[in-house]
């Protein structure tokens, strides 16, 4: 039978679940999945599905990869659930392992060293009108994915996921100076694209 | 300094990394230079819209299925497998799996990865390789139906998104991908009138699952060529 289950209250730091009838706490759902119940794993999956695709689409801007990789953040989070302890929020560990595999992934295309041209050769980002206040999100997020690799990773590890660049350069294997110019180029392209 | 040091340091000065001395010189800077405090106010606005995204983006379609059906074709151990005694089931069952399972991998997939380069061919090539795991795996049928299910949706999307994009297809391409689904959906209706015949035999069902799996890989990859 299919765990009949919902999300009653999420809150990032408490979130609260309804699982097969019963009130569960996050930390319920993780013990329940390192003993195998696949149903607890679901409604894990459930809550965190936006965060973690979200995640890929911002590193990856490409929604079919972003696809296959949130897949692999969660079935690598399933074989690794064992090794979860509860030092940290499982929102946190999740999220880094999801990281993780998006960078391995960057890494495996070449996509991590590649040089890539400057975000105003792109002829969406030169085509693009000033624009009204409610579009705005939409052409930021175009912005992002417009960036350079390296740029955009750094970008979205930083200032969309509130990584420190010591934390980056321990994921990424860049040092932190090397972060920094990474965002400094990012913001700069960005406020570049935006301003058009 | 200079308006360009000024502005190599606006990062720095967001996120409260400077020494007190040259903060504050920065910050006279700004208040002196029109241009530089233009920049920063951009580079204000610009943290400002990126906070305000939102924290959550969700997928198109639900990609849960596939990820349960990975998990399932891998978390049962063998031993499980050996201690449940064997339902009694015809011979040919066996056979007609086997051949089914040596015509739909031996179909030359390589053809359909032209123009790709060699390293994103034998990727796609590594995935088309028979799912081993199957023959060890058990799980209940409720796991399996409840897999098949959400693959069958899956699967449903696929199509549909495949049919959207014929036209722009290669017409070779075209040719190469439908002898694959069509020597794939041989499979799977041969597969399903097995499991008429023996409608509780797992093997047949993770068969039947895993071949629901592989059209849908090959239909990710035309997909997105």
């Amino acid at each position: 039978m299919r765990a009949e289950s919902a999300i009653i209250c999420f809150d990032e730091l408490f979130p609260v679940f309804l699982l097969d009838g019963h009130v569960s706490t996050e930390s319920d759902l993780v013990s329940r999945a390192q003993g195998g119940d696949l149903g607890a794993f679901e409604t894990l999956y459930r809550s965190h599905q936006g965060r973690i695709y979200g995640l890929c689409l911002r590193m990856v801007a490409d929604p079919h990869r972003a696809e296959d990789l949130t897949q692999e953040a969660f079935i690598r989070a399933w074989e690794k659930l064992a090794q979860f302890r509860a030092e940290s929020a499982f929102a946190t560990w999740l999220h880094r392992l999801a990281v993780n595999v998006v960078l391995g992934d960057l890494r495996s295309r070449g996509r991590w060293s590649s040089q890539q041209v400057e975000i105003a050769d792109s002829p969406a980002l030169e085509s693009a009108a000033t624009p009204p206040r409610s579009t705005r999100k939409v052409d930021l997020e175009r912005a992002i994915a417009e960036l350079p690799p390296q740029a955009r990773t750094v970008f979205v590890l930083f200032d969309v996921e509130g990584y420190r660049h010591g934390e980056i350069a321990q994921m990424t294997g860049i040092s932190e100076g090397t972060s920094k110019a990474h965002l400094h180029r990012a913001r700069r392209l960005l406020r570049k694209a935006l301003s058009k | 300094m200079s308006c360009d040091r000024i502005r190599d340091l606006l990062d720095d000065l967001l996120a409260g990394e400077l020494a007190s001395e040259v903060s504050q010189e920065v910050q006279e800077h700004l208040g002196r230079c029109l241009s530089c405090r233009r920049e920063f106010k951009e580079l204000q606005e610009l943290l400002q819209q990126t906070a305000e995204l939102p924290t959550e983006i969700f997928p198109e379609r639900d990609l849960w299925p596939e990820i349960e059906m990975r998990i399932a074709s891998a978390r049962w151990p063998a031993e499980q497998e050996r201690a449940r005694p064997e339902p009694s089931r015809p011979w040919w069952l066996y056979l007609a799996a086997a051949v089914l399972a040596l015509a739909v991998f031996s179909v030359p997939l390589s053809r359909w990865w032209i123009g790709q380069s060699a390293n994103e061919a034998q990727q796609a090539r590594s995935q088309t390789q028979p799912v081993v795991l199957v023959a060890e795996t058990t799980g209940s049928e409720a796991d399996i139906a409840r897999s098949q299910d959400g693959v069958l949706h899956a699967r449903k999307d696929l199509l549909e998104m495949l049919e959207r994009r014929r036209d722009e297809m290669d017409p070779e391409v075209l040719v190469v991908v439908e002898e694959n689904m069509r020597l794939l959906d041989e499979a799977i209706g041969q597969l399903h009138l097995a499991l008429e015949e023996d409608p509780g035999n797992r093997r047949l069902h993770l068969l039947l699952a895993t071949r629901y799996q592989q059209e849908m890989n090959l239909v990710k990859r035309v997909i997105r060529v």
